[in-house]
């Protein structure tokens, strides 16, 4: 693990916790909760320039010091892992038995803890759904100190709330996630990663024959800086090795287009553009006047913009780098004018990381329906909001 | 002036006696159950909304007068979640039905939560898509239902539950406020995943008025395999086959022998003579990977040694195994004049340890056990036989039931895999979860609902006082208020 | 009549109370409620049939039969979708016909409402009433006087339900009596005896002629019992019960007189009283067994047809058709796929199905009288299926449909001209093309608002 946090947005903690055992951090919270102490969760550090600036920070928890333990149902597709082990060792610990978490390593060296608090969307989530959707258990530490768990090991499970689906996603501000239990799937027989440039005025048929296809790919990503009118459009379609060429076969004839084939990824496939990374959620058939708008509004302020949207899930990320070198105030007239396609298109405009001076001077979330209801649930979990407080929407 | 009276008069500004709002003994008494007739309360009033408003107006009044409500769909489900408060509100949302929009280039359909599940994908066929969560009674469950108990169905083993179809919804929480969870057509809302939370909720978080849904594309082909076994050992050894060779069918269910002559007398779906066990293997997607699958997939049940093997040769053949299936639970009645259904989870790989222990509880009780199950995602409905004439009867095919649950939670499995908790099963969540466990659920509750108004005494044993929460902010932010942050 | 004493339980009084042990057969699972058209309207838990047998329980429990409940037992229309949709087999309509007969003797309707009953139950169940109605009707549509009561809205005034009976009278003809005995065409198969029926005798009369001209095509000798009464249909299916028992034991002497292998019956709703006269009649010690075997003799026409082996040449019709069950044919005697199989069998029939085909049109014997706005919303709701099949033809084979879809379909400004399927069966046999059809059909029909 790496070594502990020395400042997080300029702010640096009085003390650090390093918690080797449950038991440990369960005592550590409860004292620091007892004391009023601001804290913040943090396991390998990878996104400590997501979300809004904390206000203070009293203590850090280093969770990447609690055991790693990985145990692994294979004949359930089921695993239970520790919070602080990483996405790639789960991944070669599962691979060795044949099995996969379907989630892509965006950021490399994660924990699964970091994953859950901040789920990242990627490419595998169109064919096999978020990490909230494989996410069938999660044991939590509140910040009393308190152990509690939800859901389990059987993927079918109906029983109490689900509070799997509030933590995922809930940037540290609610508990410390220590345990997860997630739904894995088989490594596909056989691979294929179909690419063809498209040109960006063709993109709505292309999107709606994607979306409408029977050929049941595994993800679809458009990829490309914004500055040129092509961009690439990379399928891929995982399963039997004999149902793939049929199947890209069948995508080639309702396209229209004929895919150069690898089986290996494009280089871009599983990571997040730019150090400054924004993440538009659109209406899926939207896309084209989602890259229209943004393509215009690239070209208005001179920015250079790097595009990965997910088609057919309707999340895209934004590479935009320049927005750091931009004054405070085009940077906001920038953002604001993002945020105001979104809207138009169903959706909203995030900055998922950027510079600190960023994240200060303008909410990283903008304003969200329900930002009340928020704050009571923050309010039963951490009455004294301890936790990270002011990172999360809302200054939650 | 009594609450009750109150009550009324306030709710007479907002429905007209007779047809929204009921209040003769008789009529009141045709809502004292849902699909689990043995659990019954008569509610003091029952309203039938058909808009968002007058589900805002009426909470509000409850709000205001504490008087509990309880949310009914078309009252099907199988836990007593939709149990009456006796001195409380049924607020019925089956004439609250309306198909708003099928937005078939976004993949996705804006309904009323009384709007039947099949409905749904009927009116998305022009679309050649459709609605996936498909639990046995989707031809007239509500999907307002669905989403109070995260329904799933003999397909979620591929598609999921109805929490993985759902991305936003509007929902009248308990003090009466109109909001809006998730993201309306798109996914990823910032903020708390709130959506997520309310979800199989069991209606104690609020009740859900316009709902938004994903709408799958129909498969290019669907190929279902039947097959006969001489045991659920052999039949669950080719269930291991087929999924750890990595092929994902859309669903595989289970039938034991008692289970099939039940279905055979009451629907003649010609299953394979003689067979102990039967096998339902259902493959869907693209053409290329459901023929080359099925061909595994018949493979791995002659190496576990099926005997008659059958695939449906057409959509008429399918149908008929399917039917023999979903009728399972109603053609009981032709092998015993009372049962109970139970709904229960265990790990797959468990499944053979689990039915030698199920066995031998019917062996020691004398109360037979039929067994249906969805074998993919180890889901058992173990049907528990008995007849209420006979003394002591009830008793004891309950306390089997019971074991049965006993031995899920054992196995690490859950209390309940679709049915949910609701009224039903509120005395099992103390083994399947500690006290600390609910009481940080309840904490979601005391979030939502403070007064513990909105479908009281469901899921959880013992209510949480909610109390006062230090730090409780409602309104703005005091951050944003003294100017310390902003909102862009 | 029945000698068991008269016992009392809870509102409920025998005999005809329903049974404790037919409702406890309900599990409560809920697969009915969308197949029930109240349901399908008002979306109430007491408008559906889960609904009411908990009502039937109440009252059985003591709950008073007041007006509250009575309404919604009395919008039921009887059409057995529930019970094809139960996977229980719960005999609902058993239980709604006792529980109508409870409601008639114990419950005392408005004084208009009673009035209304008294008339219709005076006219429809007797054909020499009904005979002279008819010819009032006839009247009135020829001579103009229907086009000036509809221009004037002369009509407005008068009570709802006699508007609707006006609004849904089909075009009449004229009737040409039919001859007590008809001789095969062919070589004869056997006998077979014809119930007339009070509607379908009065109101289409080619019905039966077609009816008629098809059987004796096929080689069987035709009865048709002159002074047959009204099979009790009707009132059996509101309640009346003792009026019902007396009508079935009146048809059964008339009918006893000939020797038969088959009573074929061409209106849905008779046939499927006509069937159930064992159960009727089962308290009855001098026709319980008569009663029985007169009922397993009854076969509805297309039934009757699509189990011979066909020796009628079928000549071709180049024609669209949307097909509609008639509840009391496809739910109540589970007669779906004869029908569908008697027309599939002429080259050139397309057969196209009616989406929502399980739920009722709104007519249901007298219910589109009594029950008015419910009925014209079902009828609205029916018409808009039918006319979305597109359909050149619509064929049903109860003539209460008839008359309700009929004039709901013109209401939408979506007319389509209506054969019951023996008819469609008779042009094909008698050679007649479809132009030929399509045009006699038009001049039939003529236009119903006398524009």
């Amino acid at each position: 693990m790496p070594s502990p946090i020395a400042t997080i947005d300029g702010a640096t903690p009085r003390a650090t916790a390093t918690p080797s055992s449950v038991d440990e951090l369960r005592t550590t919270l409860q004292e620091a909760s007892h004391s009023g102490k601001q804290l913040l969760l943090a396991g390998h550090h990878t996104k400590m320039d997501w979300g809004r600036p904390p206000e203070s920070v009293d203590v850090a928890i280093e969770l990447g010091a609690l055991p790693c333990e990985i145990e692994h149902w294979a004949d359930d597709l089921v695993v239970r892992a520790t919070a602080s082990v990483t996405l790639e060792e789960l991944q070669r610990e599962l691979s060795t038995r044949g099995q996969r978490l379907c989630v892509d390593t965006l950021i490399p060296s994660s924990t699964l803890g970091g994953l859950v608090a901040t789920a990242p969307s990627g490419p595998l989530r169109y064919g096999y759904g978020a990490i909230r959707d494989l996410l069938i258990g999660v044991g939590a530490v509140r910040v009393d100190g308190t152990l509690t768990r939800s859901g389990g090991r059987v993927v079918k499970n109906v029983a109490g709330y689900d509070l799997a689906k509030l933590y995922t996603g809930s940037y540290g501000t609610l508990a410390a996630v220590t345990e997860v239990f997630l739904r894995l799937h088989a490594l596909p027989e056989e691979s294929q990663y179909l690419t063809v440039a498209v040109p960006i005025d063709n993109l709505g048929p292309v999107v709606a024959a994607l979306t409408h296809s029977t050929v049941a790919p595994s993800a679809i990503e458009l990829h490309g800086p914004l500055g040129e009118r092509t961009l690439t459009l990379s399928v891929l379609i995982e399963g039997l090795a004999k149902g793939v060429p049929i199947r890209q076969a069948g995508l080639e004839r309702a396209l229209g287009l004929s895919f150069a084939t690898s089986t290996s990824a494009p280089d871009w496939w599983s990571s997040l553009p730019g150090s400054t990374t924004l993440k538009v959620t659109h209406e899926v058939a939207s896309l084209p006047q989602l890259v229209q708008g943004l393509y215009e509004i690239a070209d208005r302020h001179q920015i250079h913009t790097e595009l990965k949207d997910s088609i057919g899930i309707g999340v895209c990320h934004l590479g935009i780098d320049a927005l750091a070198t931009l004054t405070l105030e085009s940077a906001g007239q920038v953002l604001g004018e993002i945020r105001m396609l979104a809207t138009a298109l169903g959706g909203s405009a995030i900055i998922l990381r950027a510079p600190v001076a960023l994240r200060t001077a303008m909410d990283p979330f903008g304003s969200i329906p329900a930002l009340d209801l928020m704050r009571r649930v923050k309010a039963q979990f951490d009455p004294q909001q301890l936790l990270a407080r002011g990172r999360f929407v809302g200054g939650i | 002036m009594n609450n009750l009276a109150s009550l009324l008069e306030r709710l007479r500004l907002i429905f007209h006696e007779g047809t929204g709002l009921l209040t003769d003994p008789a009529m009141l008494r045709t809502f004292e159950c849902d699909g689990l007739a043995h659990h019954r309360v008569i509610p003091a009033v029952v309203v039938l909304p058909t808009t968002a408003e007058q589900v805002e107006q009426t909470i509000s009044i409850c709000h205001d007068l504490g008087v509990p409500f309880v949310a009914r769909g078309n009252g099907t489900g199988l836990s007593a979640g939709a149990l009456p408060v006796a001195e409380g509100v049924v607020i019925s949302l089956s004439r609250f039905r309306r198909i708003i929009e099928i937005d078939a280039p976004n993949m996705r359909a804006v309904v009323e939560p009384g709007v039947i599940n099949l409905d749904l994908t009927k009116a998305s066929v022009g679309d050649d898509l459709y609605y996936a969560p498909d639990p046995s009674s989707q031809q007239v469950c509500s999907i307002g239902g669905n989403v109070a108990e995260n329904s799933g169905g003999a397909h979620c083993l591929k598609y999921g539950f109805t929490t993985h179809h759902i991305t936003g919804l509007e929902v009248v929480t308990p003090d009466g406020e109109l909001i809006s969870l998730g993201a309306g057509k798109c996914v990823d809302a910032p903020g708390y995943d709130l959506l997520g939370a309310f979800i199989g909720s069991e209606g104690t978080l609020g009740v859900a008025t316009k709902i938004t849904t994903k709408l799958l594309k129909r498969p290019e082909l669907v190929k279902t395999l039947i097959a006969a076994f001489d045991s659920t050992t052999s039949a669950g050894a080719a269930v291991s086959a087929i999924i750890a060779s990595g092929i994902l069918p859309a669903a595989v269910e289970m039938m034991d022998a008692l289970a099939i002559e039940a279905a055979e007398n009451a629907v003649h779906c010609g299953y394979p003579e003689g067979a102990n066990t039967v096998l339902i293997v259902e493959l869907d997607g693209p053409e290329g990977e459901v023929l080359a699958g099925m061909e595994r997939v018949e493979a791995f049940c002659r190496e576990c040694g099926a005997g008659e093997l059958r695939i449906a040769a057409d959509d008429e053949e399918r149908a008929l195994i399917w039917k023999g299936r979903k009728s399972a639970f109603a053609a009981i009645g032709t092998l015993s004049p009372d049962f109970i259904v139970q709904d229960g989870v265990i790990p797959r790989t468990s499944l053979p340890q689990v039915l030698a222990e199920i066995a031998e509880l019917s062996r020691t009780s004398g109360i037979r056990v039929a067994n249906v199950f969805h074998a993919g995602d180890g889901n058992l409905h173990p049907l528990v036989l008995f007849d209420e004439r006979i003394a002591g009867d009830l008793e004891t095919a309950n306390a089997v039931s019971g074991a049965i649950i006993d031995l899920c939670i054992k196995y690490g499995g859950s209390i309940t895999g679709e049915h949910g908790v609701g009224a039903d099963k509120v005395s099992y969540m103390g083994k399947m979860f500690t006290e600390a466990d609910l009481d940080t659920m309840q904490m979601v509750r005391c979030a939502f609902d403070v007064d513990n108004l909105s479908n009281p005494g469901k899921i959880f044993p013992t209510p949480r006082l909610c109390g006062e929460v230090p730090g409780r902010h409602h309104g703005v932010h005091p951050l944003v208020l003294s100017g310390e942050a902003e909102l862009f | 009549m029945s000698s068991q004493p008269i016992t009392s339980s809870g509102s409920f009084a025998s005999p005809d109370t329903p049974r404790r042990d037919l409702l406890d057969e309900c599990v409560h699972c809920g697969f009915c409620l969308p197949s029930c058209p109240t349901f399908v309207l008002y979306g109430e838990e007491m408008d559906s049939p889960r609904g009411r047998i908990y009502l039937m329980r109440a009252a059985l429990d003591g709950a008073p039969i007041n007006e509250e409940m009575v309404t919604h037992f009395d919008r039921c229309l009887g059409c057995m979708s529930c019970e094809t949709a139960c996977p229980s087999g719960v005999h609902y309509g058993e239980l709604i016909e006792a529980t109508r007969a409870q409601v008639e003797r114990s419950y005392r309707r408005p004084l208009s409402t009673r009035l209304q009953r008294w008339i219709v139950f005076s006219l429809f169940p007797y054909p020499k009433r009904l005979a002279v109605a008819r010819r009032f009707l006839r009247l009135y549509q020829q001579s103009g006087l229907e086009r000036l009561v509809r221009t004037t809205r002369l009509l407005s005034m008068a009570p709802k339900f006699l508007q609707t009976m006006e609004s849904i009278a089909p075009r009449i003809g004229p009737r040409e009596s039919i001859a007590e005995f008809l001789p095969s065409l062919t070589e004869t198969r056997g006998t077979v005896a014809l119930l007339v029926g009070c509607v379908q005798g009065s109101f289409f009369p080619q019905v039966n002629e077609a009816t008629v001209r098809v059987l004796r095509s096929e080689g069987f000798d035709v009865v048709v019992p002159t002074d047959q009464g009204c099979c009790g249909a009707l009132s059996a299916h509101v309640g009346r019960l003792d009026e019902a028992r007396e009508f079935a034991r009146r048809l059964i002497d008339t009918f006893e007189a000939h020797e038969v292998e088959a009573v074929i019956v061409n209106s849905a709703g008779c046939g499927s009283t006509m069937k159930e006269y064992g159960e009727m009649l089962s308290g009855d010690r001098d026709y319980a067994d008569r009663a029985r075997a007169f009922g397993d003799r009854t076969r509805d026409i297309a039934e009757f047809l699509a189990g011979i082996e066909p020796i009628a040449p079928r000549h071709p019709l180049e024609i669209t058709v949307a097909y509609h069950d008639a509840c009391h044919l496809g739910h109540a005697q589970r007669v779906k796929q004869q029908p569908r199989q008697l027309l599939s069998a002429i080259a050139g029939i397309t057969v196209r199905e009616i989406s929502e085909g399980e739920i009722c049109c709104g007519s249901a014997g007298v219910y589109n009288i009594f029950e008015g706005l419910a009925a014209a919303q079902l009828g609205d709701r029916k018409a808009g299926n039918v006319a979305s099949t597109a359909a050149q033809l619509l064929i049903a084979a109860n003539p209460g449909c008839t008359m309700q879809i009929a004039s709901a379909l013109e209401r939408l400004g979506t007319p389509m001209p209506t054969l019951h399927t023996i008819e469609l069966l008779d042009a094909s046999i008698q050679g007649e093309s479809s132009e030929d059809l399509l045009e006699r059909l038009t001049r039939r029909d003529g236009s119903r608002t006398g524009g």
